[in-house]
């Protein structure tokens, strides 16, 4: 109970709020680090899971190379780009080392589910496409591209949430963000200070997903949705 | 319908647009760029500061001529990252452990600890009560006498450089001392020798050990325990009979109140008296010594004139330390640096 108190206490100090070790710095640091790995991620996977997905092509391979970013520990990868890197930072991204581990921990998922998503747009649709006569980026465009946009969303959404819950990484290497409070309230004993800065980076992931899940509703067609309304086509149709 | 597509590739567009300018940036800025000043500045500590540019180490300018200011990295407990940091150019100056090898293997230059803010680390044996007897303690006695920091530096290298193990780095070193084989009076009976988890530690208590079987003992070894909080109980409890110990941190690790004394034998002395009720006590103190220690490149020292902790006050430069994350809360880090040298830390 004391120690619950205690992290509420260190949370509800305004002290702890500002300043540049405040927690207000850290949390735009940790979001800087993460938007950073999730955005480049997202350059690379999405286009290529994308574009192998219309293709049906490749999917085995790219999912398991991509896989590799998941096998591999992001500790092991922050450790082993430290050798190279150093502890050089980028304007935005935050330490290198980190960032390298944070892209390839952010890669699979969306990889993965937008191959997974284009490449199971089901072949009545994409024939149905076909035979309204469109051209293979309108198909891609209009019908497969909508079709598979919850899974895509899905993919980037739990890549951002590993992505926040590891970002803390960073601390490690003597940068910012959240894991800062983890780390130091861990070498100086000071208990409230580690759990609070472990319910902020909690509290950040729960609200990344939340805001994931409202922009999956606003995207996502209502054709396409589960729920979708009675009368409303199963599938798709430019209207 | 078509709104939401829109909507995607508008999404997937502007992901691309606002990434292809990272991308760019990452691969312009990321190798080799050794510590620009904007990569010390954009990081953990100093986001608010004012920077102005100086090529070279990394160094800023403090504004209004104001001299010994300084900035904090958090890294490591005198480890692999805040030695990687310092040879990269990342912090300018590292807190390090003063036995540490890799400071002459890389030309380092140990600042001076001019105005006595470090505690002395004499290398003590320490020993249960029950099981010390004069032929052990003329044993563990005639080992510290000789052991010198320099002796304790060097010993290290060879087993962090050279990769030769703590047993023979040990008994290379006690057969040059003349101390193997013992020649003193015979030691009888069974001893379980203990140390914490680093190679000093190891070596320390191979020595240890390799002079008692000398002497006639027979040893059981229980090496790399893990920290002072797991040794110092087992040694309490006599899991383990003997271990090597350091003056100044065994004091306050027993108690947190107190000074250690500036003299090894006072320190030896006063730590007897503390432990007494815990059946434990500590023989002669070596010569060697394991202090914290400031540390900086030959470049930085040459080019602010650094060779005492006092030297540091007068640069007129924004320099970064790098040290363990506790070092904002310690005396022989950040506070006595303030206190003690009278060096500004920026928040």
């Amino acid at each position: 109970v004391n120690f619950l108190s205690d992290t509420v206490g260190w949370l509800t100090t305004a002290d702890n709020w500002w300043g540049t070790f405040g927690i207000l710095n850290r949390l735009i640091e940790h979001i800087r680090y993460s938007v950073a790995a999730v955005v480049v991620a997202t350059v690379i996977a999405l286009p290529l899971g994308l574009w192998l997905g219309h293709l049906r092509r490749f999917g085995t391979l790219a999912i398991n190379v991509a896989n590799l970013g998941r096998a591999l520990p992001s500790f092991a990868i922050l450790a082993l780009s430290l050798t190279i890197f150093g502890l050089d930072e980028l304007p935005f991204a935050g330490p290198v080392t980190a960032f390298v581990a944070l892209v390839a921990l952010a890669i699979p998922p969306i990889l993965i589910n937008a191959y997974t998503g284009m490449a199971e747009v089901p072949d009545g649709v994409r024939d149905a496409a076909r035979g309204m006569g469109h051209t293979g980026f309108e198909q891609v465009r209009s019908v497969e591209l909508p079709n598979a946009l919850p899974l895509v969303l899905a993919g980037i959404r739990t890549s951002a949430v590993q992505v926040i819950a590891t970002a803390t990484l960073a601390a490690l290497v003597g940068a910012g963000g959240l894991g800062r409070f983890i780390i130091d309230g861990m070498a100086i004993q000071d208990d409230a200070q580690l759990a609070g800065g472990a319910v902020l980076v909690a509290a950040l992931a729960i609200v990344t997903e939340l805001g994931f899940a409202g922009l999956q509703r606003f995207a996502v067609s209502p054709g396409v949705r589960a729920r979708a309304p009675k009368g409303a086509p199963v599938a798709p149709y430019p209207s | 319908v078509l709104l939401a597509v829109l909507a995607a590739i508008g999404l997937v567009a502007a992901g691309c647009g606002d990434s292809d300018d990272d991308g760019a940036t990452a691969t312009t800025i990321a190798p080799g760029t050794s510590a620009a000043p904007e990569t010390t500045a954009g990081g953990a500590e100093t986001t608010a500061a004012p920077e102005t540019t100086a090529g070279g180490t990394g160094t800023t300018a403090a504004a209004g001529g104001e001299t010994g200011v300084f900035e904090f990295r958090p890294l490591d407990v005198g480890g692999a990252l805040t030695k990687e940091a310092l040879s990269a150019g990342d912090i300018d100056v590292a807190l390090l452990f003063t036995s540490d090898a890799d400071i002459a293997v890389n030309d380092w230059v140990l600042l001076e600890d001019d105005q006595g803010l470090q505690q002395i680390e004499n290398v003590t044996p320490a020993i249960r009560t029950e099981v010390v007897t004069p032929e052990i303690e003329a044993v563990l006695n005639a080992v510290s006498a000789p052991l010198t920091t320099a002796e304790l530096t060097e010993l290290n290298r060879q087993v962090t450089q050279d990769l030769l193990e703590p047993a023979d780095v040990a008994g290379t070193w006690l057969e040059a001392q003349g101390l193997v084989p013992w020649s003193g009076d015979p030691v009888e009976g069974s001893l379980t020798v203990g140390s914490t988890n680093f190679f000093e530690q190891e070596i320390v208590a191979e020595m240890y050990s390799q002079a008692l079987e000398s002497a006639g003992a027979s040893i059981d070894r229980q090496f790399q325990l893990g920290a002072r909080e797991i040794v110092a109980p087992a040694l309490e409890s006599g899991d383990i009979d003997l271990t090597p110990e350091y003056l100044g941190s065994y004091t306050l690790f027993v108690d947190g109140t107190a000074t250690v004394p500036p003299d090894p034998q006072a320190a030896a002395e006063q730590l007897r008296e503390l432990l007494a009720d815990r059946g434990v006590t500590v023989l002669e103190p070596a010569p060697a010594e394991d202090r914290n220690g400031l540390v900086v490149t030959r470049e930085t020292a040459d080019q602010f004139g650094l060779v005492t902790t006092t030297d540091l006050a007068s640069v007129p430069e924004v320099l970064v330390l790098g040290g363990p994350p506790e070092c904002p809360e310690r005396d022989f880090c950040m506070i006595g640096l303030t206190e003690v040298y009278g060096l500004t830390f920026r928040q």
